[in-house]
């Protein structure tokens, strides 16, 4: 991740990724409500029995992504969890939040779908925990489908946030654009690490946790085709 | 005078078919219009934008092959520019008929040759009576009689025969929903929408017609679906590494969603998903369980092994503290390397003096 991103911000004039993995988040102080900074895996868990640290390579907002971008990541889409929980910003000595990371802006808007900013940067990511490209949200139709729907639409002339309804129109039918679905709206998804015998307070330990898709920045804005 | 009859009867017989054939024909191109056609109408009918003032530009027309349910879809996007703004529209029609229809761009500046009432109720009531004489459906009188039984913009529910009514919020959009309810399922995919965004409309969708139910009537309910789920998850394991896996089901939680969905082209079917739960995360960071099947059958369609794509939980911190920041077109890496070379120069610093001196 960390080689494509360098490479396509030093040789190319303007760039679109999308990833499909794993994701966490780490408190940059002692404080465990945070600030965060977040992470990616290069390498999905083969055991996954405990949750991170455990897995040896990361790949980090603040020094793996942000060292290595300047301006011309436009489209990022980050399919893995927390990856959309913040835009993020300097802070405590670290650049964090993946879409500070990936497009170097602070202020994108909070709702790049509903409220598109006039910047020249989209950023897509889950807010907590990602939904399973293997899950299916409709009997004909799973997330796997969704993106490539998605990517469809983005690739021929419909702008980011045209295409996320046309996907979900695919998906869910033509009157359901992206708005009216669990991406838009949110969805509970269980912590499979819950452990009953601590208690739930505990921010490392809650049992469900509320997760959607977040376009950050301005998603009135159309991919070249 | 009998020959002169047949003769003429055999000339005018068939000039007559050809001119009844002609008259069908060319009724139909003139009584249907195209998806332009239609598209251009419901501005101006429905949403009353003085076209006379906008300069309408095709900007995309895209036309799909006939579907699994034998219907053409139609993707026509129009640009309206005038002197003060510009909107651009997105229609998309089912066999020539309209069911979805998407504005970017309205707001103070759009030319309307009667302005919409500024209250969202009213206008929503305005649009659902003239989208009822451009479209001439029947089943829209129903709705229209819920609508304007409202008298204030709050989210509500009303229920109806088997039609449902909503006014709900999704974010910042207000929308005017009605959906087809049978046997207390509520069919999301069959109904009628007017969504209001700042205040302004911006999405339509009609789909009452293009999809039909083919039954509401549930052979299997919630529980038997769980031991459905259960039974098939426990019989099918999802493999890692080509061994398959055992695990165990917890018994709460359990979810289970009903949904009418489409199967055979557009005709639907109740629709069981069921997420199942495991007591702990399984090789593959496996946490739970996704199976579905058909509620009027009980045929399963599919069976998930869901993993989790990492945890939304914070990681412990590192037991020590990580590196400092480091400066732009750097990392942390790259300090580490140097710190490396700049040890690996002072110790053969140091080795290349002691072997000198000693040689001396």
């Amino acid at each position: 991740v960390q080689n494509l991103a360098q490479h396509c911000e030093q040789d190319h004039p303007t760039t679109a990724i999308f990833y499909h993995g794993h994701g966490g988040k780490v408190n940059i102080t002692n404080n465990i409500y945070g600030p965060y900074r977040y992470f990616i895996y290069e390498q999905a868990p083969q055991q996954g029995y405990y949750p991170p640290p455990w897995h040896p390579i990361t790949v980090d907002d603040w020094q793996d992504i942000y060292n290595y971008t300047a301006n011309n990541h436009r489209f990022v889409f980050l399919w893995a969890c927390t990856q959309g929980n913040e835009v993020g910003g300097y802070i405590s000595g670290y650049h964090r939040g993946m879409p500070y990371a990936w497009s170097h802006r602070s202020s994108l808007s909070q709702d790049g779908y509903a409220s598109p900013d006039t910047g020249n940067y989209v950023f897509i990511g889950f807010e907590n925990m990602s939904r399973r490209l293997s899950y299916w949200p409709t009997a004909n139709n799973n997330y796997k489908y969704w993106l490539v729907f998605f990517y469809y639409f983005a690739l021929n002339g419909y702008s980011i946030k045209d295409a996320l309804d046309e996907a979900s129109k695919m998906v869910w039918g033509p009157n359901r654009p992206f708005y009216t679905t669990e991406l838009y709206n949110g969805y509970w998804e269980r912590n499979p690490w819950f452990d009953p015998n601590k208690p739930c307070s505990y921010p490392l330990n809650w049992e469900w946790w509320w997760s959607n898709m977040r376009v950050y920045g301005n998603g009135a804005r159309t991919l070249p085709h | 005078m009998s020959f002169s009859m047949k003769s003429y009867l055999a000339a005018v017989v068939p000039a007559l078919i050809c001119v009844l054939f002609l008259v069908q024909v060319l009724s139909a191109y003139s009584v249907e219009p195209t998806t332009q056609d239609k598209a251009l109408n419901f501005l101006k009918e429905v949403l009353m934008l003085d076209m006379k003032r906008y300069n309408a530009t095709l900007a995309m027309y895209n036309s799909y092959p006939i579907d699994m349910g034998g219907y053409v879809r139609e993707d026509v996007k129009y640009a309206l520019t005038s002197a003060k703004s510009t909107i651009n529209v997105i229609f998309e029609f089912r066999n020539n008929t309209l069911v979805y229809c998407h504005l970017h761009g309205l707001g103070s500046s759009t030319l309307y040759f009667q302005t919409p009432p500024g209250n969202i109720l009213d206008a929503a009531k305005g649009l659902m009576q003239r989208y009822q004489a451009y479209s001439g459906a029947t089943y829209l009188q129903k709705m229209r009689d819920m609508l304007d039984a409202v008298t204030e913009l709050k989210p509500i529910t009303t229920t109806l025969d088997d039609v449902k009514f909503r006014i709900r919020n999704y974010g910042p959009y207000t929308c005017f929903e009605w959906i087809c309810t049978v046997n207390g399922i509520d069919v999301e995919r069959k109904g009628v929408m007017f969504t209001f965004h700042n205040g302004s409309f911006e999405h339509f969708a009609d789909t009452w017609d293009l999809y039909k139910v083919g039954t509401a009537d549930l052979k299997v309910s919630r529980d038997e679906a769980i031991r459905i789920a259960r039974e098939y998850a426990y019989s099918h394991p999802y493999t890692f590494g080509g061994v398959p896996v055992n695990f165990t089901i917890l018994d709460e939680p359990v979810s289970a969603e009903l949904s009418m969905e489409p199967r055979e082209g557009y005709t639907l079917y109740p629709w069981w998903n069921i997420r199942l739960y495991l007591d702990k995360v399984y090789p593959g960071n496996v946490g739970s369980i996704q199976v579905t099947l058909w509620a009027d059958t009980g045929e399963v369609t599919h069976c998930e092994a869901i993993s989790v794509g990492g945890s939304p939980a914070p990681i412990e911190p590192p037991s020590e503290p990580p590196a400092g920041p480091t400066p732009e077109g750097s990392t942390g890496q790259n300090n580490l390397n140097f710190l490396i070379i700049i040890a690996a120069l002072i110790v053969l610093t140091i080795a290349v003096i002691a072997i000198k001196k000693k040689r001396k």
